[in-house]
């Protein structure tokens, strides 16, 4: 799921390692957390904030670009997808 | 010969600065710290005199060596005297009153940055061309148009730590998956800095992506600890604190996901403050969590954070989540040690988070907590215990949440539009392959448990419990500061780690932010601010500082920096700096 490639010894010296975290992550289990919302924003202001949705025209496109590992013309090129 | 001046009082004029400035011109070399308070005498001390008289220090030109790293002497430009200690102001005067250019103040920190970095390691990058440039422009139009449009920041040599992008220079955020990115943008911190007239003098080291506690987990080198050379600065700031303590520049930005300012600031005998969530802009932060990131100052002395943060806070439209408060003038009506009555909080009550003290907490740190919480209380403050019970499940619902957050901000690390690229016959391997080399252990540790804590079938039982516990956590928080003007603890259980001494157990460097993390659970403010040291905790026998932690309401900054401040210029016992270094 996460995409990232580990190799054999990675797996060897992070198992116990995940499992104590996790293990340790557990504790959470303990908390009486019935009734008590979930803070899913950090919510400093208690309001949303809107903006209008309107298009704006970056200046630096071509230092953008010089970034891109791979491109053709104006475009981005990426492996193949499907 | 170092030759350091405190700084002119204020409201003298010019010519009498240059009067004093030919009178003690290199006739002295005492240390910056200790002169502090030297006129601290309204709290019936003056400890800043006796201090130098005990070491030595008056009167004399000294050299200072620590481990093969010799100090030239700083120029003769100096203005001297008087109560204010910020550099910043300091050096606001000398360019007014052209006692010293901006060309001058840029070389004099550049010397010195390059006289530490063999040892201290402290910039992945150094933008030393850009910053002679910066100067020789700012000088040009001090000569053109005079001094009365300087920006607040003029002339002032900074760091960035290198989470945070600059337009033109390359950003790594540690991490090697982004070696040779260069932004085309400045992070909006950053741009503020410049446009308060800063001039950038290079890029910190930091734990790769922010994710670490030593600064070990860099992939670029380790910082070492200016005050213990076998030690870490620290982290993820690490590069940030160390080049502050060791004079490298005046003041840093850093970034604070879970106490990264604060825990290096207090590791390297440093002010560091990480502001309320929103105060200031996150446009340009390579992000690690991002309902806890916070863009803050480190620097040598709280006015000079103050200064700092006052330049960087505010609403930006690039930022949702930037707070579209007015923002005071932080550093506005510090006193001035020598004007403080006796008992200048008095009325102030301030609590002690019973749950970060006692066991687990080093008996040096322990001590100087101890210590600087009765000097809170002999300048007036009314000093009490609160217990916060959710405190120590904050920790591991912390990890889980911004564990959770990076595996989804470091998917954008795919080989596609920026940094590593590695080949493959379709996407799935280019992401694989670019993020397997592209990212150290401890990044990719981090996003395996995020990942997991957000999967379907672990989801309600990790990260919706994780965020009900920081639901407590703000409770207890807010709850205890509607009772209090500020709340106390010590800003790490434990003095800096030796090298190696956590790297290889990820766990124990974790339970390492226990004192730090809640406040970014609770997106509140706190800052460190030296209060002591573990005398003899050095490999060496040396001391080794402790920073104490004060955490204020809700975009309460300017109370919280009020009260760091007249701490700072009070307490005589608090005031070191590393051997060696200016």
């Amino acid at each position: 799921m996460a995409h990232i490639s580990v190799t054999d010894e990675e797996v060897k010296e992070w198992e116990p390692q995940l499992q104590q975290i996790v293990s340790w992550f557990n504790q959470l289990q303990a908390v009486h957390v019935e009734g008590v919302p979930p803070a899913v924003r950090i919510d400093m202001e208690g309001e949303n904030v809107l903006r209008p949705d309107m298009p704006v025209q970056y200046e630096a496109r071509e230092a953008i670009f010089s970034q891109v590992p791979e491109t053709e013309g104006e475009f981005v090129k990426v492996p193949k997808i499907l | 010969m170092l030759c350091i001046f405190s700084s002119p009082c204020l409201h003298q004029k010019p010519a009498q600065l240059a009067r004093q400035s030919i009178k003690t011109a290199c006739s002295s070399s005492i240390t910056y710290r200790s002169r502090l308070n030297s006129s601290a005498n309204s709290v019936g001390k003056c400890l800043g005199a006796r201090r130098m008289a005990e070491t030595g220090m008056i009167g004399q030109s000294q050299r200072k060596i620590c481990k093969g790293i010799t100090i030239p002497c700083a120029a003769a430009a100096a203005a001297p005297s008087a109560t204010s200690t910020s550099l910043i102001r300091q050096i606001q005067l000398d360019l007014r009153s052209k006692s010293r250019s901006a060309v001058d103040i840029t070389e004099q920190y550049l010397e010195q940055l390059e006289a530490a970095e063999p040892q201290v390691r402290s910039f992945i990058t150094v933008t030393a061309e850009s910053a002679r440039t910066s100067a020789r422009q700012l000088d040009e139009r001090i000569s053109r148009e005079g001094s009365s449009s300087l920006g607040p920041l003029a002339g002032v040599p900074l760091g960035i730590k290198d989470t945070l992008c600059t337009a033109g220079t390359e950003t790594t955020a540690g991490a090697r998956v982004l070696k040779g990115y260069v932004p085309s943008y400045d992070a909006t911190s950053v741009a503020r800095l410049k446009a308060a007239g800063a001039i950038i003098v290079g890029k910190a080291n930091c734990d790769a992506f922010a994710m670490g506690s030593t600064t070990e987990s860099s992939d670029y080198q380790v910082t070492r600890n200016p005050w213990d050379l076998d030690r870490v600065p620290g982290g993820s700031s690490g590069g940030s604190a160390a080049a502050v303590a060791v004079g490298q520049c005046v003041g840093t930005l850093g970034s604070d996901t879970g106490g990264s300012i604060r825990q290096p600031a207090h590791f390297c005998g440093v002010v560091g403050i990480k502001p309320t969530y929103g105060r200031v802009s996150r446009s340009g932060l390579i992000a690690y969590g991002s309902s806890l990131d916070c863009v803050g100052p480190l620097a040598r002395t709280v006015e000079d954070a103050a200064l700092m943060l006052t330049a960087i806070s505010g609403r930006d439209d690039l930022d949702a989540t930037s707070s579209p408060r007015q923002v005071p003038d932080f550093a506005e009506g510090l006193p001035e040690a020598s004007s403080l009555n006796s008992r200048p909080l008095a009325g102030k009550r301030i609590g002690i988070i019973r749950e970060t003290v006692g066991a687990g907490v080093a008996a040096g740190v322990s001590d100087a907590f101890t210590r600087a919480a009765k000097h809170l209380e002999s300048l007036g403050a009314d000093v009490d215990e609160v217990s916060l019970p959710s405190s120590d499940a904050g920790l591991p619902a912390y990890y889980v949440i911004a564990t959770s957050e990076a595996s989804s901000n470091l998917s954008r690390f795919d080989g596609v539009r920026y940094g590593l690229c590695k080949q493959g016959a379709n996407i799935r391997e280019v992401y694989n392959e670019t993020r397997g080399e592209g990212l150290n252990a401890e990044v990719k540790r981090r996003i395996l448990m995020g990942t997991y804590a957000l999967s379907a079938g672990y989801y309600d039982a990790y990260y919706k419990r994780a965020q009900q516990v920081r639901t407590l956590v703000q409770r207890e928080m807010y709850a205890a500061l509607a009772e209090h003007d500020a709340l106390i603890s010590p800003a790490a259980p434990t003095v800096a780690y030796r090298i190696g001494q956590v790297v290889s157990d990820p766990l124990e460097m974790y339970k390492g932010d226990l004192m730090t993390v809640n406040l970014n659970l609770a997106g509140l403010p706190a800052m460190v601010v030296p209060c002591g040291f573990e005398e003899g905790g050095g490999s060496q026998g040396q001391a080794l500082p402790v920073g104490l932690q004060i955490i204020g309401r809700a975009f309460g900054e300017a109370d919280m920096i009020r009260i760091g401040h007249i701490f700072e210029q009070t307490a005589d016992f608090a005031q070191g700096k590393p051997e060696g270094f200016r």
